[in-house]
């Protein structure tokens, strides 16, 4: 079996490469098209949000529809190719517009699921911003707020009604009349009220967590927890915690991100190849010869309901097929399993890295740059390894496809033309039977950690580090910062320019250093304090200074850290735009042997000073 | 084929170009190069109103009901600008700022009715019928060394409806610099 799997990822790879030698190019420009696209309509979104709100849905949806459509055509072109190569017949498939159509909704299921459109709708706002100047993205976001007034929500509901009615109704008419272009519009209307609902559902979910948060139950169920803890002398909601925290942080991203993205991207493949649905009574057999014959009638009854004409078009036409090309997938053996996810994650490993260098070889950029070079750092991202990934996603289909095929017609006619292997197989004793599975348990494990070794394996940021020393300026980006008289002590001593200091007492110690910055535009610098792996924000919160062209700004930046964190401190100042991408951060190492007084003093006075 | 596939490259290329072009001239970042310019002592006219730059100069410091008269800081000049506003619509919204090579100053240091009752320091938004004049006064601090680079005032009008907010200076529906010459230094 471990040479089955070697052999299967070796298998993978090698067509992977065939089918890209053939057909690399045209697929390259088909996903450098959809990259273009979808940075044009981001574009487009963000000059007109703030104006014109209500047409951003749909320019996002036809951002989409133009991803949706280059994207098809290429699994579709990979899909054949990887078919051609491998000596399969091809499979009689709908028309591309039909696909489109069909593929729409599940498509859009999928990237929303792995974090596409919450990316494409953030890149929108920042293009807001980067478009019309700082806060454009508030004024659309309030615009669309259906929780913000009565209004907005009734135009919210009635859009969403005005626009599915239109879809069905769109849809009617092109079945009846065999038109594509109804079709495309179809299409493009029900991904706007996608949009809608994607907006809505998160602004209305936003509220009601917030609400649930507020809420007295939120106390009784600590006050559960800790009197259950309390039974048998533990802290239990401290054990809750840390539990949802490692299965929110580390589990669930391993499930979702490692083991389940490949294998849901290969159904949506496949759903695009058109693999045809299996006769209901095939599917019907095998699920109730694994669940038992007093479900065969109750089986037989949902099934029957499901794929008949009369069922409704997104159940019969995906649900179905969806649901049945997992079980195929699933069940398709641990080799293929292991080699697809241990290949998909290592594709996913190199894109992580690949991105990486683009950001360093792009680097720190100012705010003029900035949104011109933008596109080029998902170029790898949203090109490049989506152009690989269809490739290895349809020749893992059409392997798969080829195995199924070659299983179903020996079933036939097993007997006769049984060759020797398959005999070995079925003389198999319970030692080999007890090997096999031990084997099986260790290609997994192997796999897995080999999977979640890749995907945690990340790169380190891409941003630029300049090393200062106190007291001399450094160009960091297009600031000029300085920082200054470090000083640490117990109590401080904050003045705010009227009255009397404010005495402040801390645990740990409070950290002071003095940043003047000057800048030839209207530029906002901030700064932290690492210690190790954490990072301390500043006391006041916020850590920016705001400078204006031609003045040198200088304040106090005020941290609080433990003590034990003194010898290990850096103190990093960047200057930040609305848009910002890769930076360059101004590092200044804090000379452990810094004396720490009783009490330290500092202002929150903001000097202004033309040079 | 191969004619799709050459015509796919070359619309890339086109996006690509234009791209470059629509950030170089409808971006944020660039936009007080972009701005229209008006020439000294000429009006601007537009839909919305019709405004001129009638001073842009130098103040030694400006005069306190309090007090002393408030002082530039160390390396920095008061520049008091006015602009005659006229608008042609009721609810006009301005918003004005100083513009030198590339450079913009926003924050207004001190009030400009100190130096003249009149001046008012934004549009009265519906206070006031249409076609009524005033002056709008601003006061910036610029650093001393910057002071032969400026060029004129940006000035942004928009027409306030129902919802607007502060939010809405933000996005003026007419723009343009007012150039003019810097006196009294």
């Amino acid at each position: 079996m471990l040479a089955q799997t070697a052999r299967t990822s070796g298998r993978l790879w090698s067509m992977t490469a065939r089918v890209f030698a053939a057909k690399g190019p045209l697929l390259l420009l088909l996903f450098l098209l959809g990259w273009a696209g979808y940075h044009v309509t981001t574009l487009a979104c963000g000059t007109v949000a703030p104006r014109v709100p209500w047409l951003v849905f749909p320019l996002m949806g036809l951002g989409c529809l133009i991803q949706l459509s280059v994207t098809l055509v290429a699994y579709r072109t990979s899909i054949e190719t990887a078919e051609d190569a491998m000596g399969m017949v091809r499979e009689e498939r709908m028309d591309l517009v039909s696909l489109i159509s069909t593929m729409m909704i599940p498509f859009a299921a999928a990237y929303s699921a792995f974090g596409f459109m919450t990316q494409y709708a953030k890149d929108a706002l920042l293009a807001s911003d980067a478009m019309l100047g700082d806060l454009a993205h508030q004024s659309f976001l309030l615009a669309v707020s259906p929780i913000e007034s009565r209004r907005t929500l009734i135009i919210t509901i009635a859009a969403f009604v005005a626009l599915w009615l239109a879809t069905r109704g769109v849809k009617f008419l092109a079945e009846k009349a065999h038109a594509t272009y109804l079709s495309l519009l179809a299409t493009f209307l029900s991904s706007c009220s996608t949009f809608l609902v994607l907006f809505s559902v998160f602004r209305v979910y936003e509220q009601l967590s917030f609400w649930a948060r507020d809420r007295v139950f939120m106390q009784w169920w600590n006050d559960a927890l800790a009197w259950a803890g309390s039974l048998v002398r533990i802290n239990l909601p401290l054990i809750v915690d840390t539990g949802w925290g490692w299965l929110v942080s580390t589990a669930w991203p391993v499930f979702w991100s490692v083991l389940s993205q490949p294998v849901l991207w290969l159904a949506v493949v496949a759903l695009v190849a058109g693999t045809s649905l299996p006769a209901i009574d095939t599917v019907r057999s095998a699920v109730s010869s694994r669940l038992g014959s007093d479900y065969d009638t109750k089986v037989a009854t949902v099934l029957t309901a499901a794929t008949s004409e009369r069922a409704p078009g997104f159940l019969r036409k995906i649900v179905v097929p969806f649901l049945h090309l997992l079980g195929v997938i699933l069940t398709a053996g641990i080799p293929f399993l292991c080699a697809l996810i241990v290949s998909y994650t290592a594709l996913e490993w190199v894109e992580t890295w690949l991105t990486y260098l683009v950001n360093k070889a792009i680097g720190p950029v100012g705010p003029k740059m900035v949104l011109l070079l933008g596109p080029l750092q998902d170029i790898v991202s949203l090109a490049l390894a989506p152009c690989i990934a269809a490739v290895l996603l349809s020749v893992a289909y059409a392997q798969l496809k080829q195995a199924e095929n070659q299983a179903a017609m020996p079933a036939r006619t097993t007997v006769p033309s049984m060759d020797s292997a398959t005999s070995r197989r079925m003389t198999r004793s319970p030692g080999s039977q007890s090997r096999r599975i031990g084997v099986s348990v260790v290609i997994v494990l192997v796999s897995l950690a080999l999977a979640i070794g890749m995907s945690r394996l990340t790169p380190p940021s891409p941003d630029a580090t300049i090393e200062m020393t106190m007291d001399t300026p450094a160009m960091v980006m297009d600031s000029e910062i300085t920082l200054s008289n470090v000083r640490i002590g117990r109590f401080l001593s904050m003045s705010s320019g009227f009255g009397e200091p404010e005495i402040l007492f801390s645990r740990g110690v409070f950290v002071v250093a003095t940043v003047s910055v000057y800048a030839d535009q209207n530029l906002f610098s901030r700064a932290d304090l690492r210690a190790s792996s954490e990072v301390y924000a500043t006391v006041e919160g916020t850590g920016s200074v705001s400078s204006t062209p031609g003045f040198v700004t200088t304040r106090d930046l005020v941290f609080e850290v433990p003590l034990s964190s003194l010898d290990d401190l850096v103190l990093r100042a960047t200057t930040a735009q609305n848009v910002t991408s890769t930076v360059a951060w101004g590092t200044l190492r804090i000379p452990p042997d810094t004396p720490v007084a009783r009490e330290v003093s500092a202002s929150s006075v903001v000097i202004k000073e033309g040079r | 084929m191969k004619r799709w596939f050459i015509v796919g490259w070359v619309a890339l290329g086109v996006i690509a170009v234009a791209w470059v072009l629509i950030i170089r001239f409808s971006s944020a970042a660039w936009a007080v190069e972009n701005l229209p310019r008006v020439p000294e002592s000429q009006t601007w006219d537009t839909r919305l109103a019709q405004a001129q730059l009638t001073q842009m100069m130098v103040l030694e410091g400006v005069p306190s009901t309090w007090g002393d008269p408030t002082l530039p800081v160390e390396g920095a000049t008061f520049v008091l600008v006015t602009v005659d506003v006229t608008n042609r619509v009721e609810g006009l919204l301005c918003d004005l700022s100083l513009i030198g090579d590339g450079r913009e100053w926003y924050m207004a240091v001190s009030a400009a009715s100190n130096i003249d009752e009149s001046y008012l320091t934004s549009c009265p938004g519906d206070d006031v019928p249409s076609t009524q004049t005033i002056t709008l006064g601003r006061i910036f601090e610029v650093p001393t060394s910057l002071l032969d680079e400026l060029e004129g005032v940006h000035l942004g009008v928009a027409q306030a409806s129902d919802k607007d907010t502060f939010l809405d200076f933000n996005r003026p529906q007419e723009e343009a610099v007012l150039t003019g010459v810097l006196s009294g230094r």
